[in-house]
């Protein structure tokens, strides 16, 4: 068999190589770490690669595998994580300067738990700075493996860049305003946001602790689930009938976007419709605030994190970032409190309208990936791009990206599935269902097909 | 649209414990001013005593 195409494999597929003795997990890492060796000069994807560790990881996987020693699914898997996530004795930069060095003592409970499960660390992902403002220059924008002239988005880029291209089977990102399913989206990767509180967040650097979510990005939706298992020590699992099912329409239209993106979005429900889903077009009263109210919220509860830093070393921020956290000071207390009622009253708006339904669609992202990041702030481009996920940080509902077809340049355009609280399992079913019912929207990027 | 003055932001600053001279304020100004225009209709939805604290949503069943 190919090199590349044990690369793009999916978990279980490797996972049954493994028992069959078909393949080991020092093979494998080694040919990851190839590729990354290879790919990682153009996509960027990766802050700190982990050869020693991963080598030494998977040597210990092997080794149980066949001593009878099975930890699951994940045992001698490839899998990365954004540079954010505390990996004691490795460093954790937050895509910062201010960071550059810094090694922590403990691992994050996240950590913990891919690595008791025995999967393995090839590296540390690139993101923007802190999660924020926008790349920091020491580090620069992660290319999207399909188009390097493009951002793989932000800020989980590097994690969605890293699975795209096979540089890892599997990454976890932080969600903030849609960090995880927008690179997702922009990658033609899945990549899910859980319920809120349901992944651990010790030992993971904040942006706005009531915002904030990890998850995983994943080549498909059953991969995502079953690093999400691992991530919560939880059976994430769901019977899924598409037929009579009702999944609402949600932000289809606006403004900002693109034909090419209606396009495939509408194809993909098209497909659901085919498969006996009912599908009808939702309304959710006050959502258009959603985007003025999580920057009221994200503001201040990340100055008063980055408050000592921005006291002292200003300069070591990107300018874009130093400004919002300079912003947030500025904001008043009942401004975030406000902000902080309104999301009660959007989840309610939410509820009311899942009376009706199982699941609300819609596009990711209003565009494919443009070739900078935009930064993120009320009334641009910014406000723009996280329009659709923003709302899922607010509530806290999960909400999961696949792909679900590509644009007019081959560029991969994202469909959004949103379930109540909990029902994280449902999202990640209805995913893989469509996954099935679409495989043409799971092309590789050309450029993991190099050789 | 609520206007404020580079001096007034920062005071607001510095009653936040942040100090920054009076450009690095008025730089502030337009990306500020969403945020208090969109505080403002937040503000008309009139939510009284709906809670701020807590889980963002309701109680749901959950199995």
């Amino acid at each position: 068999m190919a090199d590349l195409e044990l690369l793009l494999k999916s978990i279980p597929e490797i996972a049954a190589m493994y028992r069959a003795k078909a393949l080991s997990p020092l093979e494998l890492t080694r040919l990851t770490l190839q590729r990354i060796e290879q790919l990682n000069p153009i996509l960027n994807a990766f802050i700190t690669i982990t050869s020693e560790k991963a080598l030494a990881q998977a040597a210990r996987a092997e080794q149980e595998l066949a001593s009878g020693i099975d930890r699951g699914l994940l045992h001698g898997i490839p899998i990365a994580l954004k540079d954010l996530v505390d990996t004691a004795g490795t460093r954790t930069t937050c895509g910062s300067s201010i960071l550059r060095d810094h090694v922590p003592e403990q691992d994050a409970i996240i950590t913990q738990r891919l690595e008791a499960a025995g999967a393995v660390l090839v590296g540390k992902t690139n993101l923007l700075e802190f999660a924020y403002g926008i790349v920091h220059p020491d580090y620069g924008q992660t290319n999207n493996p399909f188009d390097p002239t493009r951002t793989a988005g932000g800020s989980s880029g590097g994690s969605a860049a890293a699975v795209a291209a096979g540089l890892c089977f599997a990454a976890v990102g932080t969600d903030t305003g849609g960090s995880i399913r927008i690179p997702a989206s922009y990658c033609g990767v899945a990549g899910f946001k859980p319920t809120y509180g349901l992944t651990s967040l010790a030992g993971v650097f904040p942006l706005s602790w009531s915002l904030d979510h990890a998850g995983p990005i994943a080549r498909s939706s059953n991969d995502a689930r079953l690093m999400l298992e691992v991530m919560t020590g939880q059976k994430i699992a769901s019977k899924l009938e598409l037929k009579g099912m009702r999944l609402g329409i949600l932000q289809r239209e606006g403004n900002e976007m693109q034909p090419e993106v209606i396009a495939a979005f509408d194809a993909a429900c098209a497909v659901l419709e085919q498969a006996g889903a009912e599908l009808v077009t939702v309304i959710i009263p006050d959502l258009e605030l959603a985007d003025a109210a999580l920057l009221n919220v994200i503001l201040p509860e990340a100055s008063v994190i980055h408050a000592d830093w921005l006291a002292s070393r200003p300069e070591d921020y990107a300018p874009f970032t130093r400004m919002q956290i300079e912003m947030g000071f500025v904001v008043p207390a009942v401004t975030h409190v406000r902000a902080q009622q309104y999301r009660r009253h959007l989840s309610n708006q939410y509820l009311e309208v899942f009376k009706n339904l199982d699941a609300i669609l819609s596009p990711t992202v209003a565009f494919v990936a443009p070739f900078e990041d935009p930064v993120f702030a009320a009334d641009d481009a910014g406000a723009d791009e996280g329009r659709r996920t923003g709302p899922y940080n607010l509530t806290g509902f999960p909400a999961l990206s696949i792909n679900c077809g590509f644009g007019s340049q081959k560029l991969p355009v994202g469909i959004q599935i949103v379930t109540r609280p909990f029902e994280d399992a449902l999202a990640l079913a209805i995913g893989s269902a469509l996954e099935d019912l679409m495989p043409e929207a799971r092309a590789v990027p050309a450029l993991a097909r190099v050789t | 649209m609520r206007e404020f003055s580079a001096e007034l932001v920062l005071e607001m600053a510095r009653l936040a414990g942040l100090e920054i001279d009076l450009e690095r304020a008025r730089d502030l100004i337009p990306a500020l001013q969403p945020v208090f225009d969109g505080d403002a209709e937040i503000a008309k939805l009139k939510l009284g005593t709906l809670s701020g604290v807590g889980k963002p949503w309701t109680e749901v069943e959950h199995g």
